[in-house]
């Protein structure tokens, strides 16, 4: 048994060591199924990749640097209007909208983080949750731009002439593939490691050396960016986009991917995505069934296993591998 | 004009203060963030909606079975399934408890009572009353004056019965009130039971005056500015946080815009924790750590 | 020769409470230098002032010449002063191997774009910290720890990491922050074994805050006594025993009698 843990071990430190290699791989993989899935998979695999990108900033903001925001949606909100809106009011084409809409996120999140820089806890999260619905509010009065709760369209993408479904399929498998290797990389970094050391001890990590402020800043910053991204690439696969699909409850949905799938580990924020999204497409006839769905997964999980299914496997993996 | 306002904006007020107390209370004895507490108003309000207009019976009857059904929510939901095995977690377990709970109890009433908002009828008239240059109605006195009776009664238990000073001594020191002799465990459970009691009458206050649906929580947001402005850990900071929060929202209601309420919550508590973050009464949150 | 440590007239006040008075020491370079007082004498304020979490409200700190006035919480490293902690905050999640690496960080690594690319810049330094990390474990009797995470190990093994952490940074001078508060006898004659060690083979000056007299005569070579936010004597470790004040001082407590055997 353990020469089998071990054996799997080592594949998956060799994994860890090449990530670009297994990037491109999954990446070929996943272009090379297209044409073996029909309309309704290629929504969903996108509407995962969507999500794994969210989950993933939000992981590096709470799982890694410990900074307990509650107001994600905020980031998804702003990426999809500001790409939307750029699309709309200024006819950019879809792929530059996006970066604009990332790149109002970022402000969003720096201002954010600014503004909690002296909060913890509860105040924290109490901020970022008030700041979340202002920007709701906001997006949905501001009717000269953004037709409030009318709701704004959002133009497709077409690429090769490969029509709407398989282009939106191919842009945004790119864009999480990307993303997530990058958040890796930056997981494994000293600057990932300074993230979990502000998480740990602050007093502690500024005795090393690491600027508090510019460390939380950054975290901020790269969560807001995901969370943009995310945002464009879901109003894309979506087509419209109005105020009411960016309430609290997205950012309780993402919590719950990052709690189920194990917080300050990238493959468990990847793994929580996948496994909540499909969950809630297998749900998403009734909206009642997918809060008591993500809200009972998050209360239990944080109960009976509050380092998620990657937590749980370590645990065990260490049991089992000092026994054999 | 302005009287008007300030005089609505106490109503409102009165009514934040309840929910506020009662989270204030389950945070002094528990170190619980209570973020479910705006579901917990939803559900009083839902209850008596239940108990008062699905199943006709009388108000007092109606109003009795709903902070029964209250206080077992919050015994069994509250305490047993999500304190209790999370008393030895960090704040930040706890607050991700709460916030999976909120949205439990929210997709529930979803299920139960269904997605459309209901009105709930009020059995007091809504007759108009002159206070000076104000114009408020009956009800919204009622309001006041249960709130004003709640925390008096409140205020006598804490003082001068032996549980409310068990209560206040669990509040102070956990450990020291478990070596006096004082059951902790149910001393948690009658905090609960109690804090949910007072933000399902906070719901059943305020249901008259909106309507009733799932999404109601999001009042929750309001008790915990306020329990911030007032001083976090501080009940009369609580009352005082929330009939001022009540009366600013009026005057931002009405001298600027109806639907500018988030945005002025939002930079309202800003300008709170920035300017002067033990509130006016409490102390920092960091002395619990 | 210049002193490595200058304290100069150094005054700390919150609101109306003086919890350092006109306070001045030099701790001279390699030698080991106890800072004692009973408990609210001030050593604990001494301590964050000299890592600028607190700014003095008078006086003046120089390391190595250099004026500490200008420095922030995270650069204080950075003018070659290290400390450990009283209680340790080690990374708890963190390996053994990780809280010690993290000591040599230095800020020019942590580029937000290098990281996110995951250049071979950030890989190498990362191998090279690593490196130096474990050789500073086994230095500290702790090599075969390295791999383990940080909460799962005892406190007299958490205290030794929190000094190898503070190693890391290759600091000039090292301020040990009340090292062996509850340990017991076996483990504190270790740590000062591993502090004297400190001195004479890699040549660092120990500025040593503490409570326990016994450990601080087993190694120091000069003293400063506070009570009271005042420095009531200095001087090598005889005359500090010896002096009338320092005994007064301590009286109370018991503890230099135990000292004393």
């Amino acid at each position: 048994m353990k020469a089998a843990l071990d054996a799997l071990r080592r594949r998956w430190a060799w994994i860890g060591r090449h990530p670009y290699v297994v990037a491109l791989c999954i990446l070929a993989i996943a272009f090379a199924v297209t044409p073996l899935l029909d309309n309704y998979a290629l929504f969903v695999v996108s509407l995962v990749c969507v999500y794994a990108i969210f989950a993933t900033g939000y992981n590096l903001l709470m799982g890694y640097a410990g900074q307990f925001d509650v107001g994600q949606a905020a980031f998804l909100a702003l990426g999809a209007y500001g790409s939307a809106v750029m699309q709309n009011s200024f006819a950019m084409p879809v792929l530059p909208s996006l970066l604009v809409g990332a790149a109002v996120s970022v402000l969003a999140g720096l201002f954010i983080g600014v503004v909690v820089l002296r909060l913890r806890h509860f105040y924290l999260a109490l901020v970022t949750l008030a700041f979340s619905q202002a920007v709701v509010l906001v997006l949905s009065l501001w009717r000269d731009v953004t037709k409030g709760f009318q709701g704004l369209p959002v133009h497709s993408l077409d690429i090769l002439g490969l029509g709407r479904n398989v282009s939106a399929y191919l842009v945004i498998v790119t864009f999480a593939v990307l993303l997530v290797t990058l958040a890796r990389n930056l997981a494994r970094s000293d600057l990932g490691r300074a993230f979990e050391a502000i998480r740990e001890s602050e007093v502690a990590a500024q005795a090393m050396g690491i600027n508090l402020v510019r460390t939380r800043l950054t975290a901020y910053a790269v969560s807001a960016f995901y969370g943009g991204i995310a945002g464009g690439l879901l109003a894309v696969l979506l087509s419209y986009i109005t105020p009411e699909g960016f309430t609290i409850f997205e950012t309780i949905k993402v919590l719950a991917m990052i709690v189920v799938g194990g917080m300050g580990s990238i493959f468990g924020g990847l793994l929580g995505a996948s496994l909540l999204t499909l969950g809630n497409e297998l749900l998403r006839f009734s909206q009642f069934f997918q809060e008591i769905g993500f809200g009972l997964l998050l209360l239990v999980s944080i109960i009976v296993m509050p380092d998620g299914i990657v937590g749980l496997v370590r645990r065990l993996g260490a049991r089992y591998g000092r026994r054999g | 004009m302005l009287a008007q306002f300030v005089a609505s904006g106490i109503v409102v007020g009165c009514i934040y203060a309840l929910v506020a107390v009662g989270f204030t209370m389950i945070y002094n004895a528990t170190e619980t963030v209570n973020f479910a507490v705006g579901e917990s108003l939803m559900l009083g309000a839902y209850f008596l909606l239940t108990f008062y207009k699905l199943w006709a019976l009388p108000y007092p009857l109606a109003l009795l079975l709903t902070l029964l059904a209250a206080g077992a929510l919050g015994y069994l939901v509250f305490d047993r399934m999500v304190s209790r095995p999370l008393v030895e977690a960090t704040l930040l377990t706890r607050v991700i408890a709460l916030l999976g709970l909120s949205t439990v109890l929210k997709g529930a009433a979803r299920l139960i009572w269904g997605a459309d908002a209901y009105h709930l009828p009020s059995p007091f008239p809504t007759d108009p009353v002159e206070l000076g240059p104000a114009l408020v109605t009956v009800q919204e006195l009622i309001i006041v004056g249960a709130t004003v009776a709640i925390v008096g009664l409140l205020f006598l238990f804490f003082r001068f019965t032996k549980l409310g000073k068990a209560m206040r001594a669990t509040s102070q020191s956990r450990r020291a009130a478990a070596l006096m002799g004082v059951n902790v465990p149910g001393i948690f459970a009658l905090t609960w039971i109690i804090g949910t009691m007072l933000s399902a009458l906070g719901g059943v206050l305020l249901g008259p005056l909106l309507l009733v649906d799932p999404d109601m929580g999001h009042i929750g947001i309001k008790s915990f500015t306020a329990a911030v402005l007032g001083g976090f850990g501080s009940i009369p900071g609580a009352i005082i946080g929330g009939i001022l929060l009540g009366v600013v929202e009026n005057l931002v209601a009405g001298y600027i815009r109806a639907d500018f309420q988030a945005i002025g919550t939002f930079l309202l508590l800003l300008a709170v924790l920035a300017i002067r973050p033990t509130g006016m009464f409490g102390a920092s949150l960091e002395r619990r750590v | 020769m210049a002193a490595l440590l200058e304290v100069e007239g150094v005054s700390k006040r919150f609101g109306g409470l003086a919890a350092l008075e006109d306070v001045s020491f030099a701790v001279e370079p390699g030698e080991i230098h106890a800072l004692i007082g009973p408990n609210g004498a001030g050593k604990t304020t001494m301590l964050n002032l000299l890592t600028r979490i607190y700014r003095p409200t008078a006086g003046r700190i120089t390391v190595a010449g250099r004026d500490l006035a200008a420095a922030r919480p995270h650069t204080v490293v950075g003018y070659g002063v290290a400390r450990t902690f009283q209680h340790v905050e080690l990374f708890q999640r963190l390996t053994v191997l990780d809280n010690v690496a993290l000591g040599a960080v230095r800020q020019s690594r942590l580029g937000v774009v290098e990281s996110l690319l995951g250049l071979k810049r950030a890989g190498e330094s990362r191998r090279n910290a690593d490196r130096q990390a474990r050789r500073l474990l086994e230095r500290v009797g702790l090599g075969h720890l390295a791999d383990r995470p940080a909460r799962g190990i005892t406190g007299g093994q958490a205290r030794l990491v929190g000094l190898a952490r503070a190693l890391a940074a290759r600091p000039k001078i090292l301020l040990l922050d009340e090292l062996v508060a509850g340990l017991n006898s076996t483990e504190t004659a270790e740590a000062a074994r591993v502090v004297r060690s400190l001195r004479d083979e890699d040549g660092i000056t120990l500025l040593v805050v503490e409570h326990d007299m016994r450990f601080v005569m087993s190694i120091s070579d000069r003293i400063t006594v506070l009570n009271f936010g005042r420095r009531i004597a200095s001087g090598d470790r005889e005359a500090g025993q010896n002096d009338p004040a320092v005994i007064e001082a301590y009286l109370g407590t018991g503890r230099y009698a135990d000292a004393g055997g």
